[in-house]
């Protein structure tokens, strides 16, 4: 879905943040003002939180839906192979040598009562290479193979990585939404 | 970009650049169903065989194949090469029990006019109207279908009686990766997916641990350099053959023991024994269909003579000494090496190599040159072999 | 040659599916890879991995297995490949939740019908649905309830948390749906939605599922 059309209009979204062993407070901070900023785009009314403190301010009375997005990062796995940073030294860094992260971005989404709207891990690796040879291929490969929108360069692997994550965490809240929805109407049938 | 040219497809396409690109993507549509349609019959294999072991009906059975869909986004050309497939596995295998009659009324779309009102459908999907038509009761109406799921093909079938409550009695779901090799079955010996990755690995690992390698390499010796500096021999061909054994079915380490033979008339003549370690670097295991390359070390122990073998020691050769040796006493020499390569084997049948070979006992010599320097180690030869092996 | 030669030949069979100097980001994001233990792995694709030693490893290793989509992205709309690549699994959730939601009509006859606006589409939703209920150990029927030319036009009109329950009724009043059967509709409600909503009718009563 297009995560910059006006897909929450009329929507109230509490973005709670949590730190821990992969992001600090601040960079928990970061995220969440991020996601906060890409759904208000969307047209929602955002409230941010870290951890598990209660909002500033109560939810406004006349939005008819609720709903809090819970963010929560971990490390899945890290590699650093000695062997190729010993490869690495040994060919004056012509062998690239290569560190890898693999991490979950866990996301809840619940309504207004605590009710469990939607749930995904949202798994992402980076994969980094160090060294002359992967830096003069990678340069090489920009300026004479490469279209000017795939070159590779210092940021773009964040830049893909954030614009997955927030076009996942969109239709994720979206999905939400309509349950939400969904819901209130066969609650009110009854 | 492919969605946007998805999007193109949609549009009533009319520019030529438009065009283009649908028959472009028609293109990679017609290639992807190229590809899976021999995962999709792996799929019917499988299912077949499963009915084979356990079949649904203790008797043979009619039943109207209803429908074969395929992956949404494929085309129908797909569609009829399943069908064929499908009905060329159940010929083959009547132990499944299942019998696929022609009914055309089944398939076709049919209209009733009646008091209640007009009902447009399937024939399968009115039995009251089949049995009008002069179609038997009690038939039953098989329907398959494949999904792409992801990384995923999926097979779905399921049988429905043909009476009034149409009621599915029996129903099952196969999955299986296109990226895993296409499974080894002939639609006669149908075999379970387990069966044939074992007979696979039979084949791969069952053909002898022994091999008789005949090799035929070429060493050429480096040019000296520096002010005193003496003569190389001449390149050396050798006829070696011996028996390659592995410790390993799967050929991952292979050892090789070697006798070899060289002769020019005139030039010389030697005798060489060889031994080789070799790894397999490509893989876990040897493979059918790909060349596998192996790493390897050796040592060797050669002994030759001739008049062109004088440059085998450590001195420079002076005009003395090329002298004499032309004489009756011919220049003898014996002499040890170690040897690191790499080989490229075909299906185990056919190598081609390159190694590089240092003689700690010439390491001093002024006859010697070197190619390259491996830390301490100084590598005077550089040889290329071609091997066939038996 | 030196070590770099060498090197590379050791490093050669490892290849990766990320993307970047041989892969641009299109290709990459039609492999779906999966965190693998050693002992998975060696099932999953026998022969590929090299098996735990018997006195363990130098290091610890888990595998990263890639495949490659069927149907790269772009052949289909968006929205079908998202509820298509993932059908088995919701298909079996859903079948599993209306088992549980309600035991007594665990001996009742199922059928299956599905709104979603692509034909296509629907009729593998309808299939996999079907099979899945069956797997469930439940009677399934082919059946499909049916409704007069005019409750269509009526109904069609209505929002969605009116239109089901009335289609439920109507089923039950007009007798496609009998006593003893209940009827599992697969729903989509909103256009830019990727998940599935399900239904029960049963005797003319409408329940949401999920």
């Amino acid at each position: 879905m297009d995560p910059y059309a006006q897909n929450l209009v009329g929507v109230g979204l509490t973005v709670r943040c949590f730190s821990g062993e992969l992001l600090s407070i601040q960079e928990a901070g970061s995220l969440c003002s991020k996601v906060g900023a890409l759904f208000e785009l969307q047209g929602a009314q955002v409230s941010l939180v870290l951890g598990a403190q209660p909002p500033s301010e109560p939810p406004s009375a006349e939005l008819r839906t609720h709903l809090t997005v819970e963010l929560r990062a971990r490390e899945l796995s890290a590699s650093n192979d000695p062997l190729r940073w010993a490869a690495c030294y040994a060919s004056y860094s012509l062998i690239p040598a290569m560190t890898e992260q693999s991490f979950a971005q866990d996301v809840v989404v619940r309504d207004a009562d605590g009710f469990l709207l939607a749930e995904a891990s949202l798994q992402g690796r980076v994969v980094r290479y160090v060294g002359l040879g992967a830096w003069a291929g990678n340069t090489a490969m920009n300026y004479i193979v490469r279209e000017e929108e795939d070159r590779v360069l210092p940021e773009t692997a964040s830049e893909h990585l954030s614009e997955d994550l927030y076009r996942q965490l969109s239709q994720l809240v979206y999905n939400a939404k309509v349950q939400s929805e969904l819901l209130r109407s066969s609650q009110a049938g009854r | 970009m492919m969605s946007w040219l998805l999007g193109l497809s949609l549009a009533f396409a009319a520019d030529p650049a438009e065009e283009a690109q649908r028959i472009e993507l028609e293109r990679a549509r017609a290639q992807v169903a190229d590809q899976v349609h021999l995962a999709a019959f792996d799929l019917i294999d499988e299912l077949v065989y499963q009915l084979r072991e356990e079949p649904i009906f203790a008797q043979p059975t009619p039943v109207v194949l209803a429908g074969v869909s395929v992956p949404v986004g494929l085309g129908t050309g797909m569609q009829a090469l399943l069908e064929n497939h499908l009905a060329g596995v159940l010929i083959a295998n009547p132990e499944a029990n299942l019998q696929l009659v022609h009914c055309p009324q089944c398939t076709a779309v049919v209209v009733r006019s009646s008091a209640k009102g007009t009902v447009v459908s399937r024939g399968v999907d009115d039995p009251a109207l089949l049995a009008e038509l002069g179609v038997e009761a009690g038939r039953h109406a098989l329907f398959i279908d494949v999904e792409a799921e992801g990384a995923f093909l999926v097979l779905r079938a399921r049988l429905t009686e043909l009476s009034p409550s149409l009621p599915i009695v029996w129903s099952h779901t196969l999955s299986s990766s296109t990226s895993s090799p296409a499974l080894l079955r002939d639609s006669t010996a149908l075999k379970s997916a387990e069966e044939a990755r074992a007979e696979y690995l039979n084949l791969l690992n069952g053909q002898g641990s022994v091999v008789i390698p005949a090799r035929v390499s070429v060493r050429t010796y480096a040019l000296p350099e520096g002010d005193n500096a003496g003569t190389a021999p001449p390149p050396f061909i050798w006829l070696q053959a011996g028996v390659e054994l592995s410790p390993t079915v799967a050929r991952r380490w292979t050892s090789g023991m070697t006798l070899g033979y060289a002769l020019i008339p005139e030039a010389y003549q030697g005798l060489m024994a060889q031994a080789r370690l070799s790894r397999l670097v490509s893989g876990q295991a040897r493979s059918l269909t790909h060349p596998d390359l192996y790493l390897f070390g050796g040592l060797s122990l050669s002994t030759v003579w001739g008049p062109a073998t004088a440059s085998f020691r450590n001195q420079a050769l002076t005009l003395d000494e090329i002298l004499t040796d032309t004489a009756l006493d011919e220049p003898r020499a014996t002499f040890g090496a170690l040897q690191l390569g790499a080989e490229v084997r075909l299906g185990n049948r056919v190598g081609f190599g390159v190694f590089l070979e240092t003689m700690p006992q010439f390491k001093t010599s002024r006859n010697f040159g070197r190619y390259a320097t491996l830390g301490p180690v100084e590598a005077h030869a550089f040889g290329a072999e071609v091997a066939l092996c038996f | 040659m030196n070590l770099t030669l060498l090197l590379a030949i050791w490093a050669s069979p490892f290849i990766r599916p990320q993307p970047g100097s041989w892969r641009d980001p299109d290709e990459a994001a039609n492999y779906t890879c999966t965190r693998l233990s050693l002992e998975e792995a060696e099932r999953a694709r026998p022969g590929a991995v090299r098996p735990r030693g018997p006195r363990g490893d130098l290091y610890d290793r888990d595998v990263m297995l890639c495949q490659e989509r069927i149907l790269p992205l772009g052949l289909r709309l968006d929205g079908d490949e998202a509820v298509l690549s993932s059908l088995e699994s919701r298909v079996t959730e859903l079948a599993g939740a209306a088992r549980g939601y309600r035991p007594d009509l665990l001996g009742a006859t199922w059928l299956v019908e599905v709104f979603y606006p692509s034909p296509a589409v629907s009729a593998k939703i309808s299939f996999a649905a079907k099979n899945a209920l069956m797997a469930e150990g439940l009677r399934v029927s082919d059946r499909a309830p049916t409704l007069a030319a005019g409750d269509v036009q009526v109904i069609t009109r209505m929002p969605p948390e009116d239109a089901y329950p009335t289609a439920c009724r109507r089923y039950a009043d007009n007798g496609s749906l009998r006593a003893g059967e209940v009827l599992l509709a697969v729903v989509q409600l909103d256009r830019l939605e990727t998940t599935l909503h399900a239904g029960l009718c049963a005797a003319g009563s409408w329940t949401w599922l999920r």
